[in-house]
C-alpha cells in the first residue's frame, strides 16, 4: 500500500490543504508550528478514519482535542491509496460526525468498497493491511518518544518486542496479560487453603456452612414435625384419659346413686320390721348366760374317784431308809487289769531269757584280720617256676661260638638298648598296660631290626640275633622266678614281724579260729542286749501297776499280787452298796406323783361342791323349786331350750336397730329418699353423651374407686405430659433458621462458589491459551526478527555487526560483535541500537502486514536526538527501506533537509518544506480610544 | 351455587433466586395473597372456599403457619373452607392439616380417595387428599359420583395432557386423564398442581396466585365458579396475587460504559416497580466494565432485581483479531478453533483480550 495524497478539508491549523507522497521516501521538513504533527494525524486520520460508536476512549478524546480543527470547519481529511493489487482507493473521513465515511474504489467507478474495511463503526484503510487504526499506529508511525524509550530503557527494545508481538504494540505484552490473569486469579479467586481469605476459600467455607445450616434447619424442622405428632398423640390421650374418666365418673355416679336407693329402701325396711315387741336383749343374755355357767359348771365338776396304793407318807418312810450311793470304782479298772497283765508277762519273759544264756567268747591275739590272714598263706604258697635249663645251656654256647668270631661293636649298643627295652616292657607292660608292653617291644624291635640290619652286614649277625632271643627268653624266665620267690619272702617277713605261723598251713588255721571265736562273741553280745530289754519292760510294767494302783486309792504296799486282790475285793463291796441305793430316785418320783394326786382329788371336790351351789342359785334365781343338783341341772336345761328362740329375736331387734342407725347416720327416711333421688339425677347428667352399657358395665365392675383414682391420676398425668411437650414444641418453634432460609442461603452460596470455580476455570483456560499462543507466535517470529536484522545489520553497520539472535522466550535480542561475542541489543551504543530498533519496526511491521501488502512507514522527528552522523545513518537506513515500501520522514532538523536534498533522487522520493503559518494580523479595538 | 377456587400457593417455599431479606418478604406476599383470596370470597359471597391442594411446604413450614392458616380461615367463617391436601401438603401426622386448631368452618378431605361434602343441598363436592409425597393413584379411578345431584370433584392431580404445557421437570402426581372426569360422574374438577393455569372444558387448573418465579405466563390467580344446577357454569379469573415477578429485556448493545448500560436500563424500567429479572442483552463495547454498583442505583426503586447477563455480548471484532500475527491473534484463532462450550468461549475470549488489553476487570459477568 502507499499512500500517493492526503487532503485535508479541515484538519487542526489547516483548511484545504494536500499533500502529495512519494512512492518511495518523503522527507517533510518543517520547523516548529509548522504543522507537522498535523499533517502526521491527519495522515494518520485520512488512512485509518476514527471509531464510530458510543462512548469515547481517552485516546480518542485527547486526538479529538488536539487536532479537531481550529476554526470550527468542518473536520474532515480523504486519502487516495495505492493497494498492491493495484487498485486506486480514495478515503473519505467525516471526523465530526462519522457519518460520511466511505472509500471507494477510483477504477470502477467510485464503487464503495468501505465494506471490505469497516472497523469500530467507519472504514480502516490499515485494515487491508491486516491491522487497525491501533495497532497501525503502534505499528506503522514511529514517533520521536518511541525512539527515545528504547534509548533510555535497557529494557524498552525487549518490552517493545513482545508488545508488538502480543498485540501489535497496541496494547500490553503477553506477559504482562498472563500477570494480570495471574494476580486475578490470586485476588479474586485465591486458593482452597484453610487459612485463605480468598474468595475461593470463602465460598467453600461459605456453601459448606450452607449446607451444615441446611441440615440443621432440616433436623430441627424434623424433630419439631416429631414433637409435633408427639403432641397430637398426648393431647389425644389426653382426650382418651378425659373420657375415660368421665366413663368412670358417670360409673360411679350409677354405682351410688343405686347405693343411694338400696340404702333408703333398707331403712324402710328395718324401720317396719322394728315395730312391735321390744325385747331387752341385754337382760335375756345374762339370764341366758347364767343359767348355761351353772349347767356347764355342774358338768365340769362331777364328784372325785377315791385314790389306791401307799399314801405319801408311807413313801416317804421307804426313802428315808435307803443307803447313801458308795464312792470309788464298782469294778475294778482296767489301768489295773492290764498293769497286772502286763507286769506278769514282762516277769515270766524275762525269768524265760535267764534260762536261755550262752557261754563267754576267748580272744585270740592276733591283730591281723581273717582275710590278711589268708591273703598271707597264699602268698606263701605261691609256686616258683623253674627256669629251662635248655635256654641256658643255649646261651653258653652261643657265648662261645661268638667269643670265637670278630665284634662289629656298632650294634651291640643297639641290641643292648634292645634288650634293655625289652625287659623294662615286660616289666612295665606287667605292672602298668598292655599298650605299654606293646610300645616298648615293637622300639625293641626296632632297635633290634636297626642292629640286625647292621649286623647282617657283619658275619657275626646271625649268631647275635639268636643270641638276643636267647636272652630275652631267659630273661623273662629269670624273672618270673625271682618275681615268685619275692612274693614269698615277703609274706614270711610279714608273718614273722606279727608272731604268726611262718607256713601256710598254720596262718590258714589261725584263720579259721579267729572266725570261730569272732561268732561265739557275737551271740553272746546279742543275748545280753535281748536281756536287758527284757529287764527293762518288767520294770516299766511294774512301775505302770504302783501307779494304777496309787491312782485307785491303795497306799504303800510291796506285793503287787496281793494288792491287786485287795483291790478286786473292795471294789465288789462297792458295787452292793450301789445297788441298793439305786431305788432312791424312782421311790422319789412315786412320793412326787402321790402328793400331786392327792391335791387333785381334793382340788375335785371341792369344784364338785360349788356346782352344786351354783346350780341351786340359778334355779332359784329362774324361780324353779329347790332339788338334789342332777334335778335341778335337768330343770335348768328345759329352761334354757325354752329361752332359744326369744334370744335369738332379741338379737335380730339389735341388728336391725343397729343396721337402721348406720344408715340413717342421723338422717331421716325422707332425708335417705330425697338423697337416692339426688343421686339418680346426677348419674341422668354425668351419663348424658356416654355409651350407656359401658358406664353400667362398669358401676358393676368391682375396684371402681380405685380406678377412678387411677383415672384421675391418668388425666393429671396426661395433661402434665401434654404440657411438657408444648413447652418442648413451642422452644422449637423458636429455632432461628428457616428451611426455606436456609435452603436460599445454600442456593446463594453455591451461585457463588460456582461463579468462583468458573472464574478459575476461565482465568486458568485463558492462561493456558494464552501461554502457549504467547509460545507459538514467538517461536514464530523471532526467525523472522532474526533474518531482517541478520540482512540488514551488516549493511546499517557497516560490517560490525554480522549476524543477530533473538531469544523466542523473551524475544530479547543480541548481536554478535566482532570478536565474535553475542551481546544484548539494549547494551550496545546508542546509533545501534537505534538502527537495530528501526529495523526491528520494519520486521515488524513487515511481519504483521498481511502477506501481498507492504505498509507504509511514518517517522517523526526520530533523528532529533542523535548527531549529524548518527541522523545520516538512520536517514540512509530509512532510504534502504523506502526501496520496499512507501517511507514518510517528518523533521524539524536542516540537517535531515540537506541530506534528503542531497540523497533523494525525485523519481521516486520527494522533498517537501512545511511553512509556518503567517501570524493573523492583531486588530485593536478602536471602540476603546 | 357459587365458588371461588384457588390452589397452588406454597407457603413457606423457597426462593432460591433472591436474598434473604427479599425472600422472606416474597412468603409474607404469598400470606398476604392468601388474605386477599379470602376478601374476595367474602366480597363475592360465594358458596364455598375451595383449595386444590399445595397449600403450604410440608418439608419447610415454620410454627406460626398453621396459626395463620387457622385464623385465616376462621375469619371466613361460617363460609365453608375445603382443603384437599396435595404432594406437598400431604396429610401425614405432622402435617398442619393434622395438628391445627380449624375452625368448624374448615373441611380437610382426609382420605386418598373421594369423599363427598355436602355444601348444600343438591351440591356435592367430591374430594381427596394426598396421604404421601409421592404415588398417590388416580382419584377418579373406579369412582362414581352417587349424589344425585350437582357433583364436583376437587383434588390435587396431573391431567396427563397438561404436562406438556408444564415447565421442564414438572412431575406428575395422581395422573388421570380428563375423559375420567366425566365418565365419574362429575361435572367438573377442581384442580391444583399444574402451576400454568388450564381453563379446561370439564376441570381447572387456577394456576400459583402470587407468582413463585420469574416470567410466569398467564393469568394466574383464584377462579370464580357460577354453577347452576344443570350443570352449566361460568368461570371468571380474579387476580389476587401481591407481587409482581416480571422479565424485563433491556437491549445493551453498543454500550461502552456503565453508565451507558444505567441509562437504558432504566429508560426500560420506566418507573416499575417490585421484583423484577433485568436481561442485558445486545454486544457491548469492549471497554465496558460492567459496574454493579452502578446499575443498582438505577434499580434503586424496585423491591429487589436480578440481572441476567447471560445475552451480553462483547463485540470484539474476533474476525480481524484472529487474522493478526501477534499473540492476541494466535490466542484468538485458537479459543475460536478449541471445542469448548459457546459460554466458556466467550468467557476465555473475553478474559485474554481484557489481560493483553492491560485490563483488571478480568471476570466477565
Amino acid at each position: 500500500m502507499r499512500i500517493k495524497r492526503v487532503r485535508i478539508g479541515a484538519f487542526g491549523p489547516f483548511s484545504e490543504k494536500v499533500l502529495e507522497l512519494a512512492p518511495g521516501m518523503t522527507v517533510i521538513v518543517g520547523e516548529n508550528e509548522s504543522g507537522k504533527s498535523s499533517w502526521h494525524a491527519a495522515i494518520y486520520a485520512a488512512l485509518c478514519g476514527m471509531r464510530r460508536g458510543a462512548g469515547r476512549r481517552s485516546e480518542d478524546r485527547d486526538f479529538i482535542e488536539r487536532h479537531r480543527p481550529w476554526d470550527g470547519d468542518s473536520w474532515s481529511v480523504e486519502s487516495t491509496l495505492e493497494l498492491s493489487d493495484g487498485r486506486e482507493i480514495e478515503l473519505t473521513n467525516d471526523l465530526d460526525g462519522r457519518v460520511d465515511c466511505r472509500a471507494v474504489d477510483l477504477g470502477l467507478g467510485r464503487r464503495d468498497v468501505s465494506s471490505e474495511i469497516m472497523f469500530e463503526g467507519s472504514p480502516d484503510a490499515s485494515r487491508w493491511l491486516g491491522l487497525d487504526r491501533r495497532t497501525f499506529l503502534a505499528t506503522a508511525c514511529v514517533n520521536q518518544a518511541d525512539v527515545l524509550f528504547v534509548l533510555d530503557n535497557a529494557s524498552a527494545l525487549q518490552e517493545h518486542l513482545q508488545r508488538a508481538a502480543a498485540t501489535a504494540g497496541a496494547d500490553e505484552t503477553a506477559a504482562r496479560g498472563l500477570a494480570l490473569i495471574d494476580d486475578f486469579q490470586r485476588e479474586h479467586v485465591g486458593l482452597d487453603r484453610a487459612n485463605s481469605v480468598k474468595p475461593l476459600r470463602r465460598a467453600v467455607v461459605r456453601e459448606a456452612d450452607a449446607e451444615r445450616s441446611l441440615e440443621a434447619a432440616n433436623r430441627a424442622h424434623d424433630k419439631y414435625l416429631v414433637q409435633l405428632e408427639t403432641v397430637e398423640r398426648l393431647e389425644s390421650e389426653v382426650g382418651a384419659a378425659k373420657r375415660q374418666l368421665d366413663v368412670l365418673t358417670a360409673a360411679a355416679a350409677v354405682r351410688d346413686a343405686a347405693r343411694a336407693s338400696t340404702k333408703a329402701e333398707r331403712a324402710r325396711m328395718l324401720t317396719g320390721e322394728l315395730e312391735g315387741e321390744q325385747i331387752e336383749l341385754e337382760a335375756v343374755q345374762r339370764a341366758t348366760d347364767r343359767v348355761s355357767g351353772a349347767i356347764a359348771a355342774w358338768n365340769a365338776a362331777p364328784a372325785p374317784e377315791p385314790l389306791v396304793g401307799p399314801s405319801s407318807a408311807d413313801l416317804q418312810r421307804e426313802l428315808s431308809a435307803l443307803p447313801a450311793a458308795p464312792i470309788g470304782d464298782l469294778l475294778p479298772a482296767r489301768a489295773v487289769i492290764d498293769g497286772d497283765t502286763a507286769w506278769r508277762a514282762a516277769r515270766r519273759a524275762l525269768e524265760a531269757h535267764s534260762v536261755a544264756a550262752p557261754p563267754q567268747a576267748q580272744p585270740v591275739a592276733t591283730s591281723l584280720s581273717i582275710a590278711e590272714l589268708r591273703e598271707l598263706a597264699r602268698d606263701m604258697s605261691v609256686a616258683v617256676p623253674v627256669v629251662d635249663p635248655e635256654l641256658e645251656q643255649t646261651h653258653e654256647e652261643l657265648e662261645r661260638r661268638l667269643a670265637a668270631l670278630p665284634e662289629r661293636r656298632v650294634s651291640i649298643p643297639l641290641l643292648v638298648a634292645a634288650a634293655a627295652i625289652s625287659a623294662l616292657s615286660v616289666g612295665a607292660g606287667l605292672l602298668t598296660t598292655p599298650v605299654a608292653l606293646i610300645v616298648g617291644l615293637l622300639l625293641g624291635a626296632g632297635l633290634v631290626m636297626l642292629a640286625v640290619r647292621n649286623t647282617l652286614r657283619d658275619a657275626r649277625a646271625p649268631l647275635l640275633v639268636r643270641l638276643l632271643d636267647n636272652e630275652s627268653q631267659l630273661g623273662q624266665s629269670r624273672l618270673a622266678a625271682d618275681g615268685a620267690r619275692n612274693t614269698i619272702s615277703a609274706a614270711k617277713a610279714t608273718a614273722a614281724a606279727a608272731g604268726l605261723p611262718s607256713e601256710p598251713t598254720g596262718l590258714m588255721a589261725l584263720a579259721e579260729e579267729v572266725e570261730r571265736v569272732t561268732g561265739v562273741a557275737e551271740r553272746r553280745r546279742q543275748w545280753e542286749a535281748a536281756y536287758a530289754e527284757h529287764e527293762r519292760a518288767a520294770q516299766n510294767a511294774a512301775s505302770d501297776l504302783r501307779a494304777a494302783l496309787t491312782d485307785r486309792g491303795l497306799g504303800a504296799f510291796t506285793d503287787f499280787a496281793n494288792a491287786v486282790n485287795e483291790y478286786r475285793t473292795v471294789c465288789a463291796a462297792r458295787a452292793r452298796l450301789a445297788e441298793q441305793a439305786s431305788r432312791r430316785p424312782q421311790l422319789e418320783r412315786e412320793l412326787e406323783t402321790r402328793r400331786h394326786a392327792e391335791a387333785a382329788a381334793e382340788a375335785a371336790r371341792r369344784r364338785h361342791e360349788a356346782a352344786k351351789q351354783g346350780l341351786a342359785q340359778a334355779a332359784q334365781e329362774q324361780g324353779l323349786a329347790p332339788a338334789v343338783a342332777t334335778t335341778t341341772a335337768a330343770a335348768l336345761l328345759e329352761w334354757q331350750e325354752a329361752n332359744r328362740e326369744r334370744l335369738a329375736r332379741g338379737e335380730r331387734q339389735a341388728r336391725a336397730r343397729g343396721e337402721l342407725d348406720s344408715l340413717l347416720a342421723g338422717s331421716t327416711l325422707a332425708q335417705l329418699a330425697n338423697e337416692a333421688e339426688e343421686a339418680r339425677r346426677h348419674t341422668e347428667a354425668t351419663s348424658a353423651d356416654l355409651p350407656r352399657d359401658q358406664v353400667e358395665a362398669r358401676a358393676a365392675a368391682a375396684g371402681l374407686d380405685a380406678e377412678l383414682a387411677n383415672a384421675r391420676a391418668d388425666v393429671a398425668s396426661a395433661h402434665v405430659a401434654a404440657a411438657a411437650a408444648r413447652g418442648e414444641l413451642k422452644q422449637l418453634s423458636g429455632a432461628s433458621a428457616t428451611v426455606s432460609g436456609a435452603e436460599e442461603e445454600l442456593a446463594a452460596a453455591r451461585g457463588e462458589l460456582e461463579r468462583v470455580r468458573r472464574l478459575e476455570a476461565t482465568l486458568s483456560r485463558t492462561h493456558e491459551f494464552l501461554e502457549r499462543a504467547q509460545e507459538r507466535v514467538h517461536r514464530d517470529i523471532a526467525p523472522v526478527l532474526e533474518q531482517t536484522l541478520d540482512e540488514w545489520l551488516p549493511r546499517v553497520t557497516g560490517g560490525r555487526y554480522t549476524d543477530a539472535s533473538v531469544d523466542p522466550e523473551v524475544l530479547g535480542v543480541k548481536v554478535k560483535d566482532p570478536a565474535g561475542n553475542f551481546r544484548d541489543a539494549g547494551l550496545l551504543s546508542q546509533g545501534t541500537l537505534e538502527q537495530i530498533y528501526l529495523l526491528l519496526r520494519m520486521a515488524l511491521v513487515k511481519h504483521l502486514t498481511k502477506p501481498g501488502e507492504t505498509s507504509p512507514l511514518i517517522f517523526d522527528d526520530v533523528t532529533v536526538q542523535t548527531d549529524s552522523s548518527r541522523t545520516v545513518a538512520i536517514l540512509d537506513l530509512l532510504q534502504e527501506i523506502s526501496r520496499e515500501r512507501q517511507v514518510i520522514v517528518f523533521s524539524q532538523e536542516e540537517d535531515v533537509r540537506r541530506w534528503a536534498e542531497d540523497r533523494l533522487d525525485r523519481e521516486n522520493n520527494a522533498t517537501l518544506k512545511l511553512e509556518v503559518p503567517p501570524l493573523a494580523p492583531i486588530i485593536h479595538d478602536q471602540s476603546s480610544n | 351455587m357459587r365458588l371461588l377456587h384457588f390452589a397452588d400457593l406454597h407457603l413457606d417455599t423457597a426462593f432460591s433466586w433472591a436474598q434473604a431479606s427479599v425472600a422472606s418478604g416474597h412468603r409474607q406476599a404469598i400470606r398476604a395473597t392468601l388474605r386477599r383470596i379470602c376478601e374476595v370470597a367474602r366480597e363475592e359471597r360465594v358458596d364455598a372456599l375451595t383449595c386444590g391442594g399445595d397449600l403450604y411446604e410440608q418439608e419447610r413450614y415454620t410454627a406460626d403457619t398453621a396459626e395463620f392458616l387457622a385464623s385465616t380461615f376462621a375469619d371466613v367463617h361460617p363460609l365453608p373452607v375445603l382443603l384437599a391436601p396435595g404432594n406437598h401438603d400431604w396429610l401425614g401426622p405432622s402435617s398442619i392439616y393434622a395438628t391445627a386448631r380449624w375452625s368448624p368452618n374448615v373441611h380437610v378431605f382426609q382420605d386418598d380417595h373421594l369423599e363427598p361434602f355436602e355444601v348444600r343441598a343438591g351440591v356435592t363436592v367430591w374430594g381427596a387428599s394426598h396421604r404421601a409425597p409421592a404415588n398417590t393413584d388416580d382419584f377418579l379411578h373406579d369412582f362414581h359420583a352417587r349424589s344425585g345431584g350437582l357433583d364436583l370433584g376437587l383434588f390435587h392431580g396431573s391431567e396427563r395432557s397438561g404436562l406438556l404445557q408444564q415447565p421442564q421437570g414438572k412431575e406428575p402426581h395422581a395422573g388421570f386423564s380428563a375423559y375420567e372426569i366425566s365418565a365419574a360422574g362429575l361435572v367438573h374438577a377442581l384442580l391444583g398442581h399444574y402451576h400454568a393455569p388450564i381453563d379446561g372444558v370439564d376441570y381447572t387448573y387456577p394456576g400459583n396466585p402470587e407468582p413463585l418465579s420469574f416470567g410466569e405466563d398467564g393469568d394466574r390467580g383464584a377462579v370464580l365458579f357460577d354453577f347452576a344446577q344443570d350443570g352449566t357454569f361460568t368461570r371468571r379469573r380474579i387476580r389476587v396475587a401481591q407481587s409482581a415477578l416480571d422479565v424485563i429485556d433491556v437491549d445493551v448493545s453498543g454500550s461502552a460504559s456503565s453508565q451507558d448500560v444505567c441509562d437504558r436500563v432504566a429508560a426500560a424500567l420506566g418507573g416499575y416497580k417490585g421484583i423484577a429479572r433485568v436481561c442485558l442483552r445486545g454486544e457491548v463495547e469492549p471497554s465496558l466494565s460492567l459496574d454493579f454498583a452502578v446499575l443498582h442505583y438505577a434499580t434503586k426503586d424496585l423491591d429487589f432485581v436480578q440481572f441476567d447477563t447471560q445475552g451480553m455480548r462483547t463485540a470484539y471484532d474476533l474476525e480481524a483479531i484472529r487474522a493478526e500475527k501477534t499473540v492476541r491473534g494466535q490466542f484468538v484463532l485458537d479459543v475460536l478453533d478449541a471445542p469448548l462450550e459457546a459460554d466458556e468461549r466467550h468467557r476465555v475470549l473475553v478474559t485474554g483480550l481484557r489481560a493483553l488489553g492491560g485490563r483488571a476487570d478480568l471476570e466477565v459477568i
